[in-house]
Parts: C-alpha cells; sequence; structure tokens
C-alpha cells in the first residue's frame, strides 16, 4: 500500500537518525532534520548513562558517546519498551567491538552485571517455589525457594572493589548471585562459589538430599577435592546461607 | 456552535467489529483534568496525596512487565486515580508490520487495570526492525493515509478500544504532498479513530511552520476529538520551538486551550510535564488554571 517513494523516505528519516548519514533524497528541511538526531540521542544517551554509571566512567571523555552513536547505528533494537534497550549493549560490544574488548576484555560481564541490577528490580513477580518435601532431613516439613534470583556466571571479578586493573589481571570463572529481596524488593549482589552453586542448582530442580550429597560426592572425588562429610557439610552450608539470604523457607 | 461538534466521539466511537460490539461501551464520565504520572515524583505524588487530579495519565511502555517496587506504586496509584494511557512505541505509521505481541500485551495491561482510555501518536517510532525510541513524522500523502488506516483498525480489533491518535509536533515535513490537517482528517475519518488534539502541539507546529493556529484548529475533524493534551515547549531559535514538555505552559497555549473548548464536547485534559519537573505545588497551579478554563465553557452537569 505505500508506494515506494513514501517508504525510502521514512527508511532514510529513519536511518539519519540512527547513522548520521544523510541522503540527499530525503525530502526535509536540512536545516532543522538533525533536532531528529539529536532528540532521538538524547534519550538513548540519558537511558544508557541511568544503566551503566560505572561502565561509562571507564571511558576518557566523549569516547563512551562515541560507542553509544556507534552502537546504535549498528545494532538494531527489536524491544518496543525504550527502558529494556540498553541490554543490548554487552551482546553488541561481544560482536562488533574489537578494539574495545582488548582495551576493556572485562566490559560485557561489566554491563551484564549493571543491566541485571535493573532487571531484577523491575522483573515481574514471581511465586514461592515449593521444593521437593525429602530436602529437609528427618523432619517432613515444607520448603519453598524464592525464584527473584539468577546466577551470573562470568569471566572476571568485576564485583570486586579493587577496580578495572584487578578485573582485567584476573580473569578466571566467577559466579555472582544476583536476588531481588523478598521483603525490601532491593537488589543484593553476592558472591558463590561453584559447588555451591551446584548444590543450589540441585535443590531447585527438586532432587532430595542424599542425591544431591551423592553426586556433589561423585563431584568432589572427580575433581579429587574431598571427600563425603565435606559434601554433607557444603550442603548444610548451601542451606544456611541461602536461608540467611531470605532465599529459602521452610513452613 | 454546530451540535454534532459537541458530541463526545467515544460515546459515539463506532463499532467495527464483533468483539468491539461485544465490548460495546466506553466511558470517561467526569475526569476531566489530568496529569502525566512520571517515575520521578510518582512517590512524592502518592506520599503527599498531592496535587489531586482527576485521573492520570501513564505510558504502558514504561510499566508493562514491571514487578518489585514499581508495580506497588503502580497498584497504590490505581488504587487512589482512574489511569488513561498515553503510548509510545505503537508505531502507527511504520512501514514496518505491526508488532501484534506487543500490542496484546497492552491489551492486556489495559485490562489488568481496567483502563478504558488509550491513546497514541499518529507518527512511528520503528523503521527497517529498529526502534528509535522518538516519534518521526510520518510523510503526509494519500499512501501513507491508505496504509496507515487498516493498521488502526487491526489495533482497536486487538484492543477491543478505540484507537485515540494524537497530532504530533514535527521540525520538518517530509516529503509531503498534502497539508497537515488533510492528512489527519483523512486519517480519522477514515478510520473511525478518535482524535487526541495536542494544543501545544499545534502551537509548536504553527510557529515552525508559519501558519496560524486557531485557523488550524477549526480545520481538524473536532466532532472526533477525544482527549486533550497540554504542555510547555523550548524555543531554540527565532524560528523553531522544540516540544520538549520540560517548561511550564504559555499563555498563549493556555488561550490556544480556551480557544479549542469552544467547539468541542467536553473531553479530559491532560497536563503534560516529562522533564525539568517543578515541584508538585507548581504543577498544581498550572492544573487549576486549566480547571479554571475548563470551567469557563462546561458546567459539572454538563461534564456528568
Amino acid at each position: 500500500m505505500l508506494k515506494e517513494k513514501t517508504l525510502r523516505q521514512q527508511q532514510k528519516l529513519a536511518s539519519f537518525c540512527r547513522t548520521n548519514i544523510l541522503d540527499d533524497d530525503l525530502l526535509v528541511r536540512k536545516d532543522r532534520v538533525h533536532h531528529y538526531r539529536r532528540l532521538v540521542f538524547n534519550i538513548i544517551l540519558d537511558m544508557m548513562e541511568t544503566m551503566y554509571p560505572i561502565s561509562m566512567k571507564l571511558f576518557p571523555e566523549g569516547e563512551w558517546e562515541q560507542l553509544i552513536h556507534r552502537f546504535f547505528a549498528n545494532y538494531k533494537c527489536t524491544d518496543p519498551q525504550v527502558w529494556k534497550m540498553p541490554r543490548f549493549l554487552s551482546d553488541y560490544i561481544k560482536t562488533g567491538e574489537k578494539e574495545i574488548l582488548v582495551r576493556y576484555p572485562f566490559l560485557p560481564d561489566l554491563l551484564v552485571m549493571e543491566w541485571k541490577e535493573l532487571e531484577w528490580f523491575t522483573n515481574e513477580d514471581l511465586e514461592w517455589a515449593e521444593i521437593n518435601s525429602d530436602i529437609s532431613s528427618s523432619e517432613k516439613r515444607i520448603c519453598f525457594y524464592f525464584p527473584e534470583h539468577e546466577l551470573l556466571i562470568l569471566d572476571y571479578p568485576v564485583y570486586r572493589k579493587e577496580g578495572p586493573d584487578f578485573w582485567k589481571s584476573n580473569p578466571g570463572k566467577y559466579f555472582l548471585l544476583v536476588y531481588r529481596h523478598p521483603e525490601s524488593r532491593k537488589v543484593f549482589y553476592q558472591e558463590v562459589d561453584a559447588l555451591s552453586c551446584f548444590v543450589w542448582e540441585s535443590i531447585k530442580e527438586g532432587k532430595n538430599k542424599a542425591v544431591i550429597i551423592s553426586e556433589l560426592n561423585d563431584l568432589l572425588i572427580q575433581q579429587k577435592l574431598n571427600n563425603r562429610f565435606k559434601a554433607e557439610f557444603i550442603f548444610e552450608k548451601v542451606w544456611d546461607d541461602f536461608l540467611k539470604l531470605r532465599l529459602l523457607k521452610i513452613q | 456552535m454546530p451540535n454534532a461538534a459537541r458530541k463526545n466521539p467515544i460515546d459515539s466511537f463506532k463499532l467495527t467489529s464483533p468483539c468491539l460490539k461485544k465490548q460495546g461501551f466506553f466511558f470517561i464520565g467526569y475526569f476531566m483534568v489530568g496529569l502525566g504520572f512520571r517515575k520521578d515524583f510518582a512517590e512524592e505524588f502518592l506520599e503527599k496525596n498531592f496535587p489531586t487530579p482527576d485521573f492520570i495519565e501513564l505510558a504502558p511502555e514504561n510499566w508493562i512487565g514491571m514487578g518489585g517496587y514499581w508495580k506497588k506504586i503502580l497498584d497504590r496509584a490505581a488504587d487512589r486515580f482512574k489511569i488513561f494511557t498515553h503510548g509510545l512505541s505503537l508505531s502507527i505509521g511504520s512501514p514496518d508490520p505491526l508488532d501484534i505481541p506487543y500490542i496484546r500485551k497492552i491489551k492486556k495491561f489495559l485490562d489488568d487495570y481496567q483502563i478504558t482510555l488509550y491513546s497514541e501518536h499518529l507518527s512511528y517510532s520503528q523503521c527497517d526492525n529498529a526502534h528509535l525510541y522518538d516519534l518521526l513524522p510520518i510523510p503526509f500523502t494519500e499512501d501513507a493515509v491508505r496504509h496507515i488506516v487498516p493498521r488502526i483498525k487491526t489495533v482497536q480489533d486487538i484492543l477491543e478500544r478505540p484507537l485515540i491518535l494524537e497530532n504530533v509536533s514535527y521540525y520538518t515535513p517530509v516529503a509531503a504532498e498534502i497539508p497537515e490537517h488533510e492528512f489527519i482528517t483523512a486519517i480519522i475519518r477514515e478510520s473511525g479513530c478518535c482524535m487526541l488534539l495536542d494544543v501545544n502541539n499545534v502551537f509548536v507546529n504553527a510557529f515552525n511552520h508559519g501558519y496560524d493556529a486557531h485557523e488550524f484548529i477549526l480545520k481538524l475533524p473536532l466532532d472526533k476529538v477525544a482527549y486533550i493534551h497540554i504542555a510547555g515547549h523550548e524555543k531554540v531559535s527565532d524560528d523553531l520551538i522544540i516540544d520538549t514538555h520540560g517548561q511550564d505552559v504559555i499563555p498563549p497555549v493556555y488561550e490556544l486551550l480556551d480557544y479549542t473548548l469552544k467547539f468541542i464536547k467536553p473531553v479530559p485534559v491532560l497536563l503534560e510535564r516529562d522533564f525539568n519537573i517543578p515541584e508538585l505545588d507548581e504543577l498544581d497551579n498550572e492544573l487549576q488554571m486549566i480547571r479554571n478554563i475548563y470551567s469557563k465553557h462546561f458546567s459539572k452537569a454538563e461534564i456528568c
């Protein structure tokens, strides 16, 4: 239904706003059309600065803005909700910004960590989920876990206070729990170890205590780390820790 | 003033599909002077219980899918106020296909909060599968009218509500072939949707493009106006105003509202303030200004 000419005009205006490339055939007032790009980037830059205050400070003056301009020119943001737009930045950097990645190899992790704070602050409310009734040793009590959390696996310790030089020089595997507190609804981070992650995921999968300890023990043997006693100890510690974090409750 | 133009267009909204006929009813009642509900002042606004607009308006995009703190805020607001909505990302004038799953999310949001009034912009914000997150002007062409009209009907069918479309501000026409008022009128008339008349946008456009705002108002389909917006703007040069929603409403825009109300049925009027938000008592002063103008034209009995 749209004529080719109308379609092209709309595409050229939208493309100009994203790329700053003004097609001579775009039939607009050339002295005013730049306001559209300026207004678009007022929104985009404001949103990015709000979302990524730590990442932004890594960059010398002007470079962050240039990065966001390149991102918006090259990456098609498909979500109609503008507040969800910043989450695409990490994906873009991983695939489209090799030079930035050399300078700041931890940047995708840092962006994810910053994004997750907002995501979990705003995520839809979830109901407490029941855990396998055999989990709680001798007592037959009903246990629930609070699903408003996520375990992040990071390649750099970007949650540590030491800062960019430390992050860059300590690549590895890091596990970070991000969760929304059931009462205060605030978002918190907590560093966890790999074995704790294994136990926690097993609890949520509905395995009973005996199975989890057995599997954990196998894992420890496989990794030449420990014995059965330590597996039980790890399980109990995870159980206590998550109770303290209010991500577990027993009724 | 002609009687036909004084009929509330939402009351006579043409129900074009079985689902709309089933819905069959649209009601505004006495909710007349409202305030844009923004996260920047949401908590203070609810705590102080001040100002006290007749309704609040929010952008569904900013609230859909939210839980936690913001859901609590929204629920508190919904307990206290009638909510109207003003969308940002429908992109009714886009060359891209409509985002049907997203429109269904809007529908669910409107149903969940029992919201009857959903308005949007006669513009586009998505192109080549990329969102711009701002409102771009549609070329004023007859083929654009033919492109948009069936899209409006689709949206109305999914939402089971009339779509109310706003005349947007613009800083340059884009490959225009017909006058702006003909473009707007054709879309409103041919689609059967309602119009959100933004008097500030008329003022801004009249200044920017050198026409008379009062004459322009009279060329619009005033019998289809279901909702009015008013806002502040910023003059950035001798010949250009930007529609910022970041300043107080200026006297000539109040005067244009006063003028407009002579020709239409009582419909809700919304004060928009998105940036540079002042103290709440200043916003209340602006609401009172609107109420004073409103009461010059309509008695409470007439509104109810």
